[in-house]
């Protein structure tokens, strides 16, 4: 189970061992110059970040550490300190480093930096934790928030692609390019894109905070290496000598860059520096030389350090994209799962974390500025001391940090190579086990395709197989795009470790050439990728046997390893009609989709990713291998499905959709969410009192052991059409089955008051005034009310005491529901040396089944009681048992659920012999009937082979015709409840401007007769009911309208002297036109109010509205 | 009409033409006289009580039509009266049972006091009275046991009262309940596990058992269930001998079928057609089908009565014919009334 | 556990009974009156839960 938040946790953890000092090493130093002249030059060295603690100024707490479970009480966010080491230098002296605190950072529970990542269960419990605590989330102002997995391009992976918008980024401009997402060591990444121009020029376009540059693809390789332009020629045309339309194209690209005068790469460095030096921003001693030399180190395939690899990177772009041009390979797809990555929250975390250190690095800079020209000297800065006085000024860096997971916004300048900038945290809201740990396995396609018209980007693509989850989707508009890890997929997370490095030394050994070797048939060569560096070449006939040799050191191990087991290898070939890109690729990088398989040459479990699996032949079952073809073999038929999907017993008999409508459903559930009620404040927390272990389930349900959050009851359940209550889709409950407890449940919501906030001075405290009986009555002496206090709409909820003034005031309680004060938390400062400002009250509300709940079987079959049928008239069975649900058999047909009939049996024959059953799907076959099993265990306990039971009518006692079929379904209650849904209304607030019924639940507002329920009406002759809604239970008001002229706006008051005005509005002898000057003329009629409204809004635009008025007696 | 007929019509035809609906009054049938007489029912009805416990009984209703034995399992349900808790006053509850909950546990155990000594508690009435009302407190602490073994881990032994059971439930007599009732009021089972608890923890409730009827709670209702169904009747049409025979006991409930040896061969014989369950599990054999009749004694209900353990089963039944006959006498007594009513309406005209 | 404040040491507060409260981590009792501080005096901790009081509600048992 602590699988399941993996990618999140290690992700983080990476943060903390090793991204985090490599991110700030990334940092590029800030250098500046002070109005006197010296240069400053400001580095961090190292940074780290602490474990939650409160500040050390608390002297009364026994420990500093800071639980999770605090911080969900409190409703503060759980962080720690960000500690940094601060070089600089003046004038090229260095000071330092200083160490410095510059603010908390919100830590992901159960990560190295948690502080209860090592503790054992009993631990957990004691600190107000599950037993089995997942972590991987950040608590933010006492909210548990994820950030939510992305899909990326794969990292450092050119991709051919063809894009029709392309054509439009400028003339000469084509659909082909090549585009790689370059993403460095500290996980920041920039998009690289190699564009194909009519003219066969290609050139090449990268991004600079937030805008595209393109250059000529000749000038950034000229740029890249110190060798003569022969040598370029050579290395582009290699292996494609005998192509003499590239060969050509090369050459004019080349000749080109020669006739701009740019022969050598200092010069051209230079060309490039002067250009885009007003960009970069860097101090004006830097040298045009050095200028270009940052740009290319900042911006140009910096997953590579040396410049060398760069140069060989950008050769194997070209020939891939004059390949892709000429039909040489197919065109590659970014929706394609093989050519796509993840975003995990630690990355995320350190991007933004980075780029706020950045930030804060500009603004120590302005404090220091800001510093000297208050008159401060430099000796300012050459004394550790004041520099750290500097050093406290700065902007914080936790409210950033808060923010981003707070809101899931991004508030930083550059893009971080993201698609959105919003929804990238979502809340983890504990509703049911099923909910919460699918927001850990859930990864989205990006906010930015949910608006496509394309439905390209939804499809499910057979690459994704065992690692998308074909079932666990949405329907309707994320559908497609919001996605969910199978159960078994990983995201691979160790950053290349110094196997990888030996990796280039193995491969020489089995046969491959380094890029320098000169070649005789260079075209009967491979290149040789590693997370997007070519490493070198190997021969054709050879290049198979390397790619198995190095599969069975991946799965093998040795010792020591020689190669990495999550190193994936993806073998291209070349084949005769021209397909992917041929190649040797391999990634060891990190945030790859990973899967187990079993190698059946070495039977071992192998970890695939999504690249090489499309190059693999794996089976499913045993059965379907394929005699010295197939080499893998999938774990179990279920590895494809996603955690949830697999919760779904026998979901191989039903119709697919029902699957995917119950991963939807299982995710309202009302079950059993947390064991830690004392220590929750979340807002609203629902649960059923009689929670039941399912009799017939997977075997992944007892895996994940979900029998410790279970989420429903075992019913009883007769499929038979009985009331005509039961008309399809809706269910009755047996009402005895009710008052004995089934499907009760409760809402535990969580108020917090914060005293504060209301005066902003500390000039409250809680408590009663004495005296006021009716307060006394109801609250304690502090103010608050009794723990079990029953509270009903309007009485007393709490009281505070003005300490000025003396008075007091009583809070009333406001929800129309009545609840019970379950508890109340007394919430202190950081320092806990204030009195009492911030109290959570905790509600808990009765929610038992009444007519209109929702319930649902595990099959998608969702329905709402429409009745509590008593039991005296209910069916009865041979036996006397009576249904605890009654299901309508329409609901079978159009549904094709068979899998919940199968259920029925199944559940019917495990109550009956007094066991559980496995419902893991594909463990029946039609060799061996689902049907035959169960059915046979029925006619042993004596019941109906195929599930049905003779009942008798509970109303007139007269047996059935037909038998009826009747067993036992899990049953689970979702949350949609009537009591948070109905909405009546006969009179009530209006709009201001139209005076018409105002809309919303909350407000008690109405609900909108429309146009369409108009039709309805107008069709029916229904003309009283359509004046009765439109007009008199809507706007009817009376209006003064003057016949002869026929204007709503003229007739007016007319004011008498020595009256007062609003004597006069009774009587309509006071009304006059004041066009036509006449009193007769005025008379009252009935309009809607909206029209006076809109006469007048039209008479300001100069038009002018006449209504004919005629007295309908005449 | 033949008595073959006669007696076809007592059989329902489970297989081809379902026949339920009663046909007991006069002119049903053309030439017989199926009229209800009293004198005919009771040479007809008897009552065979086939099994008794404290709690259960089966029992044989013969010759009577479905919608009077269906009122007596209906008023068994939800119209004999029971005593069972409805109002609980928590003084106290730190339990993690949270009170309404508790309440509503409380109220479904059945409480070993008979109704008919009982009166209903008038709707105004909040207090209640003795003639009314009984009275439970339910007053329990747990704590440390400090005798415990160091290591010890068992709830059992660490705790003390950490289990709070029906046997917690303490009667406090009212008015002159004491001498009226002795000491015989009590709930039915007194190991009804109703809440745990952890040192610290502690309970104090009041309650107030009422009478009341199944149809306005369940917690009313005086039986666990209450059903009946109708006497299976099997009848082969052919010999099954040797295996078919062996073959055919096996579809049936075991005690249905006897496999005898007659004249040296396996002979299938209907010894217990009672004890079948109806599963029809031989109409799934097509080589056995064709011989076998199934159907059902129309008139012939064997009835299973569960108690609580409020009231004995048998007289739960009595109770209940007891509520149908005052019924009867109720709508006998508005029939008369009415018929005055409008005798003396005919008068004055 | 603090002792419960005499009525010399200053001006009491308005309505000076003191309230219980059970701590969220050592689960010890304290006495807090009106006015002060918020915190566990045995462990200084942040969180105090209000504990039940000997108060009737009834309830239906249904």
């Amino acid at each position: 189970m602590q699988d399941l938040t993996k990618p999140h946790i290690d992700s983080f953890n990476y943060v903390l061992k090793e991204g985090l000092n490599t991110a700030v090493k990334r940092i590029e130093p800030l250098e500046f110059a002070l109005p006197s002249g010296q240069r400053i030059s400001l580095s961090i060295q190292n940074a780290s970040i602490l474990n939650p603690m409160v500040p050390q100024s608390n002297i009364y707490a026994t420990t500093l550490r800071v639980f999770p479970a605090e911080c969900r009480e409190r409703g503060i966010t759980y962080k720690g300190k960000l500690t940094l080491e601060l070089n600089w230098s003046v004038d090229g002296r260095k000071f330092g480093p200083v160490e410095r605190a510059i603010g908390d950072v919100p830590i992901m529970v159960k990560s190295n930096a948690c502080n209860i990542v090592k503790m054992n269960p009993a631990e957990l419990v004691q600190h107000g934790e599950e037993i089995q605590e997942m972590g991987g989330y950040f608590i933010v102002n006492g909210n548990e928030k994820v950030l939510r997995m992305l899909i990326m391009p794969r990292r450092n992976y050119p991709m051919a692609l063809s894009r029709g918008s392309w054509k439009s980024r400028g003339p000469q401009y084509t659909e082909f390019g090549v585009q790689m997402r370059t993403v460095a060591d500290d996980q920041t990444s920039t998009n690289l894109v190699l564009h194909y121009l009519n003219d066969g020029n290609a050139m090449l376009c990268f991004v600079l905070e937030r805008q595209q540059f393109f250059v000529p693809l000749a000038v950034m390789l000229r740029a890249l290496v110190d060798q003569p332009d022969h040598f370029i020629y050579s290395e582009l045309v290699k292996g494609r000598e005998d192509n003499s339309y590239y060969k050509g194209c090369i050459a004019s690209m080349l000749r080109q860059m020669q006739e701009e005068g740019l022969s050598t790469r200092a010069k051209t460095l230079q060309y490039l520096g002067k250009t885009f030096r007003v960009k970069l921003g860097l101090p004006d001693w830097y040298t045009d030389l050095q200028v270009g030399e940052f740009l290319i180190r900042s911006c140009i395939c910096i997953h590579l350090k040396d410049n060398v690899d760069k140069f060989n990177t950008l050769v194997f772009m070209t020939q891939k994209l004059y390949a892709l041009t000429k039909h040489g390979c197919a065109a590659e797809s970014a929706d394609n799962p093989m050519f796509q990555e993840a975003l995990v929250a630690g990355h995320l975390y350190l991007m933004v974390l980075k780029d706020r250190l950045k930030t804060w690095l500009q603004s120590l800079k302005s404090v220091i500025l800001k510093k000297v020209s208050m008159g401060k000297g430099v000796d300012m800065l050459t004394n550790p001391t004041s520099f750290c006085e500097c050093m406290r000024m700065t902007q914080d860096v936790t409210k950033a940090m808060e923010f981003l997971l707070a809101t899931g916004n991004l508030a930083t300048k550059s893009t971080l190579g993201l698609m959105q900038m919003k929804g990238l945290a979502v809340l983890a809201d504990k509703l049911n086990f099923y909910r919460y740990i699918s927001h850990f396995r859930c990864i989205h396609r990006g906010a930015f395709f949910s608006e496509m018209r394309t439905t390209a980007v939804r499809r499910l693509l057979p690459e994704a197989y065992g690692f998308i989850c074909p079932v666990h989707t949405p329907d309707g508009s994320p559908c497609g795009l919001l996605n969910h890890l199978t159960a078994e997929c990983q995201v691979s997370c160790a950053p290349p470790s110094n196997l990888s490095s030996q990796l280039p030394q193995l491969l020489s050994s089995l046969g491959m050439l380094p890029m320098d070797a000169p070649l005789t048939a260079a075209s009967e060569y491979y290149n040789v990728l590693l997370d997007g560096k070519v490493l070198g070449r190997i021969h054709q006939d050879s290049v198979s046997n390397v790619a198995d040799r190095l599969r069975a050191l991946k799965v093998t191990g040795g010792n020591p390893p020689q190669v990495s087991p999550l190193l994936e290898i993806g073998l291209v070939m070349r084949t005769p009609q021209a397909s992917q890109y041929p190649g040797l690729f391999l990634f060891s990088s990190c945030a790859r989709f990973i899967r187990p398989v079993t190698n059946l040459l070495h039977d071992k479990r192998e970890m695939v990713g999504s690249f090489e699996q499309v190059y693999m032949d794996i089976c499913v079952t045993a059965s379907e291998a394929i005699p010295g073809v197939t080499t893998h073999q999938d774990l179990c038929e279920t590895s494809m499905l996603s955690t949830l999907a697999n919760f779904t017993p026998f979901s191989d008999f039903n119709q697919s959709p029902r699957n995917m409508y119950q991963c939807q459903m299982g995710k309202q559930t009302m079950g059993t969410p947390l064991h830690a009620l004392v220590h929750r404040a979340d807002n609203k927390l629902y649960r059923i009192q009689t929670p039941q272990s399912p009799m017939v389930r997977p075997k992944v349900y007892d895996d994940y052991d979900v029998d410790e959050y279970p989420n429903g009851t075992n019913a009883i359940v007769a499929v038979i059409s009985y009331t005509g209550y039961d008309m399809e889709d809706a269910m009755i409950i047996n009402k005895s089955s009710y008052e004995r407890g089934f499907a009760h449940g409760s809402v535990y919501k969580s108020e917090v008051f914060i005293l504060l906030l209301q005066f902003f001075t500390l000039s409250c405290h809680s408590g009663v005034k004495p005296g006021d009986t009716l307060a006394e009555q109801h609250l304690d002496a502090d103010g608050l009310p009794f723990i079990g206090r029953y509270l009903t709409s309007g009485s007393p909820y709490y009281s505070y005491i003005n300490v000025q003034t003396g008075e007091s005031r009583v809070v009333k309680y406001k929800y129309d529901e009545p609840a019970y004060v379950q508890q109340i938390k007394l919430l202190a400062h950081d320092l806990s040396n204030t009195e009492l400002q911030k109290v959570c009250i905790v509600l808990r509300i009765r929610r038992n089944p009444i007519i209109g709940d929702k319930f649902s079987s595990r099959h998608g079959q969702k329905g709402i009681c429409s009745q509590k049928w008593p039991v005296e008239n209910m069916p009865f069975t041979e036996g006397g048992i009576t249904p605890d649900i009654l299901f309508n058999p329409h609901g079978f047909p159009s549904r094709m659920t068979i899998g919940m009939m199968i259920e029925s049996m199944a559940g019917k024959s495990a109550a009956a012999h007094g066991i559980c059953h496995d419902a893991t799907p594909f463990t029946f076959s039609e060799k061996q009937p689902a049907i035959e099993f169960f059915g046979d265990m029925l006619t042993e306990a004596g019941y109906n082979y195929y599930g049905t039971e003779r009942l008798y009518s509970g109303v007139n006692g007269k047996l059935f015709e037909a038998d009826i079929f009747t067993g036992v379904v899990y049953y689970q209650r979702l949350r949609h409840m009537v009591s948070d849904k109905f909405q009546v209304r006969s009179t009530g607030a209006v709009d201001v401007t139209t005076h018409q019924p105002i809309k919303g639940r909350k407000r008690g507002g109405g609900i909108r007769f429309g146009e369409m329920e108009r039709d309805a009406l107008i069709a029916h002759g229904a003309s009283f009911l359509l004046n009765d809604r439109l007009f008199n239970c809507s706007d009817r008001s009376l209006a003064h309208v003057c016949v002869k002229c026929g204007s709503l706006l003229s007739p007016l008051i007319q004011v008498q002297k020595g009256k007062k005005y609003g004597v006069q509005f009774e009587s309509s002898q006071a009304w006059k036109c004041c066009v036509c000057q006449s009193k007769d003329s005025v008379k009252v009629i009935a309009v809607p109010y909206v029209l006076r409204y809109l006469v007048a809004e039209l008479a300001a635009m100069n038009i002018k509205t006449n209504l004919d008025i005629r007295d309908s007696l005449s | 009409m033949t008595t073959e007929k006669v007696k076809q019509l007592k059989i329902i035809k489970i297989i081809l033409f379902p026949q339920v609906s009663s046909t007991d009054y006069p002119g049903a049938w053309a030439g017989y006289d199926d009229a209800w007489d009293m004198q005919k029912f009771i040479k007809k009805f008897f009552i065979n009580v086939v099994s008794l416990t404290d709690t259960d009984i089966e029992f044989d209703m013969v010759g009577l039509d479905c919608s009077l034995a269906n009122a007596f399992r209906r008023i068994l349900l939800s119209e004999v009266p029971t005593m069972a808790i409805d109002k609980v006053k928590i003084y106290n509850n730190t339990s993690i049972i949270q009170d309404e909950v508790f309440a509503h546990r409380l109220g479904l155990i059945p409480i070993k006091a008979d109704p008919r000594m009982f009166e209903y508690r008038s709707e105004d009435n909040e207090e209640g009275t003795p003639e009314d009302t009984l009275v439970f407190e339910l007053k329990v602490k747990c704590t440390m046991n400090k005798n415990a073994t160091e290591h010890a881990t068992d709830p059992d032994e660490l705790f003390i009262n950490h289990k709070v059971t029906t046997r917690d439930m303490k009667w406090i007599p009212k008015g002159n309940q004491q001498e009226l009732f002795k000491d015989s009021i009590c709930p039915v089972q007194d190991d009804i596990l109703i809440a745990k608890l952890r040192p610290g923890q502690e309970i104090d409730i009041e309650m107030h058992c009422v009478k009341g009827l199944g149809q306005d709670h369940a917690k009313f209702s005086p039986v666990a269930t209450a059903s009946y169904r109708l006497m299976p009747v099997i009848e082969l049409t052919r010999p099954y001998l040797g295996e078919e025979a062996e073959q055919l006991a096996a579809c049936f409930a075991p005690g249905v079928i006897l496999v005898e040896e007659i004249k040296g061969q396996k002979t299938a014989l209907v010894v217990n057609p009672r004890a079948d369950t109806c599963s029809r599990e031989v109409m799934r054999h097509a080589h056995l089908k064709d011989g076998v009749k199934l159907s059902q004694e129309r008139y012939h209900f064997i009835f299973s009565v569960e108690s609580t353990g409020a009231l004995p089963p048998e007289a739960l039944v009595c109770e209940a014919i007891n509520v149908l006959m005052s019924k009867c006498r109720l709508f006998i007594r508005e029939i008369k009334e009415n018929q005055k009513d409008k005798a003396e309406g005919q008068e004055l005209k | 556990m603090e002792t419960p404040r005499s009525e010399k040491d200053g001006p009491p507060p308005p309505k000076t009974s003191a309230m219980v409260y059970t701590c969220g981590e050592c689960h010890s009792e304290n006495e807090i009156k009106a006015r002060d501080p918020i915190r566990c005096r045995e462990c200084g901790y942040r969180i105090m839960y209000k504990k039940r009081t000997k108060r009737l509600v009834v309830f239906d048992g249904r």
